[in-house]
């Protein structure tokens, strides 16, 4: 018996989380075909499994009191591909250590596997960097104006809050959703457009 | 001489802004998360399956040690179970029957949308008119059972 809160959908979970999956890998510019943080081998799949078979076995606990479920889950499916990528930074340092004679930065933005051979992808010091970040994002929405004004609320003044979005752009809250809406599909579109080519 | 901030610091700040641009996962809603899916190229289903296949293993686990299942995972294999999975009693057969049902009424009120979405081993007409098959015909038939049974032999029900 399911003791306490509200009974989930796991299918409905399992959609919305890989969505928001797919939109952080666009997010860090992940653009491997198998949908894997190369080099790592994990795949969205993966990382779904793993927050979903710990939720359901116990290892996340939910309070209803201290937000949405799916809030909870979402922060643990990314923090979980945080991790994977700072893994795969120190396991390829480790592996630059003791092999090649110290490459760690030679201003490409790449890092380098064992056999010397810049390793695909950018490096993960690129992918945490606020700048990078920004520019991904916007280049991501360059074709759209009103997007970039969106995102510069964050970028360029700080404003998180939802009314003190609305309210710097001139535009309903609701209004703003919908802006966030398009501006989620642009994100991917622009990521995985750019993987198939 | 600014320090350069540390990976936490630096996670930490890229997600306030993550949050502040694209909203967390709570604002998207089952119908815009499958049509992000797909604008990604991604089937749902493909997803869903191969997640409930991960939770099935984990399932057999408690059940090799004769442990009781945890009721949330319970609840999640139901509910993420592909509807070609075998029926493990007669209420699951007799939906599963009922959404068969469903389908193939569907099917025949577009029959057009049908007969393109089916490969070409598959339409009717291939054989129509033939009295016995051709080698090729019989390979592909072949085939196609031969994928059908291994995608039944897949994870199985409780």
């Amino acid at each position: 018996m399911i003791v306490g809160g509200n009974i989930p959908d796991f299918r409905a979970l399992a959609d919305q989380l890989a969505a928001y999956a797919v939109q952080i890998f666009a997010e860090y510019g992940l653009r491997d075909p198998d949908l894997v943080v190369s080099g790592t081998g994990r795949s969205i799949e993966d990382f779904l499994a793993q927050v979903l078979g710990d939720y359901a076995t116990g290892k996340i606990k939910h309070n209803s009191s201290k937000g949405e479920l799916i809030s909870l889950l979402g922060k643990a499916l990314k923090r979980d591909v945080h991790d994977t990528l700072v893994r795969k930074r120190s396991h390829l340092r480790e592996e630059n250590r003791d092999v090649t004679p110290a490459p760690s930065d030679d201003g490409t933005g790449t890092e380098k596997a064992i056999d010397g051979l810049p390793h695909p992808g950018p490096s993960v010091d690129t992918l945490f960097d606020e700048q990078e970040y920004k520019d991904r994002v916007r280049a991501a929405l360059s074709a759209e104006p009103a997007l970039v004004d969106l995102a510069d609320t964050a970028f360029e003044l700080n404003i998180e809050k939802r009314q003190e979005q609305a309210d710097v752009l001139g535009i309903s809250p609701e209004e703003l959703d919908n802006r966030k809406k398009k501006l989620r599909r642009r994100l991917i579109e622009y990521g995985f457009a750019a993987q198939k080519q | 001489m600014n320090k350069k901030p540390s990976i936490e610091d630096r996670r930490s700040r890229l997600n306030k802004l993550s949050e502040a641009v694209f909203g967390g996962p709570e604002e998207i809603s089952r119908d815009e998360a499958r049509e992000l899916l797909r604008s990604a190229g991604i089937d749902a289903d493909t997803i869903a399956d191969a997640v409930y296949a991960r939770l099935y293993k984990q399932a057999q686990e408690y059940w090799m040690a004769q442990k009781p299942l945890p009721p949330l995972l319970k609840k999640a294999i139901e509910d993420l179970r592909p509807p070609t999975a075998s029926p493990r009693n007669e209420k699951e057969m007799a939906t599963q029957a009922k959404a068969r049902i469903e389908r193939v009424v569907e099917q025949s009120r577009h029959p057009h949308a049908w007969m393109q979405s089916t490969t070409s081993e598959f339409r009717p007409s291939a054989y129509r008119g033939k009295k016995k098959l051709s080698k090729k015909d019989e390979s592909a038939l072949d085939e196609i059972a031969k994928r059908l049974n291994d995608k039944l032999k897949g994870p199985q029900g409780s």
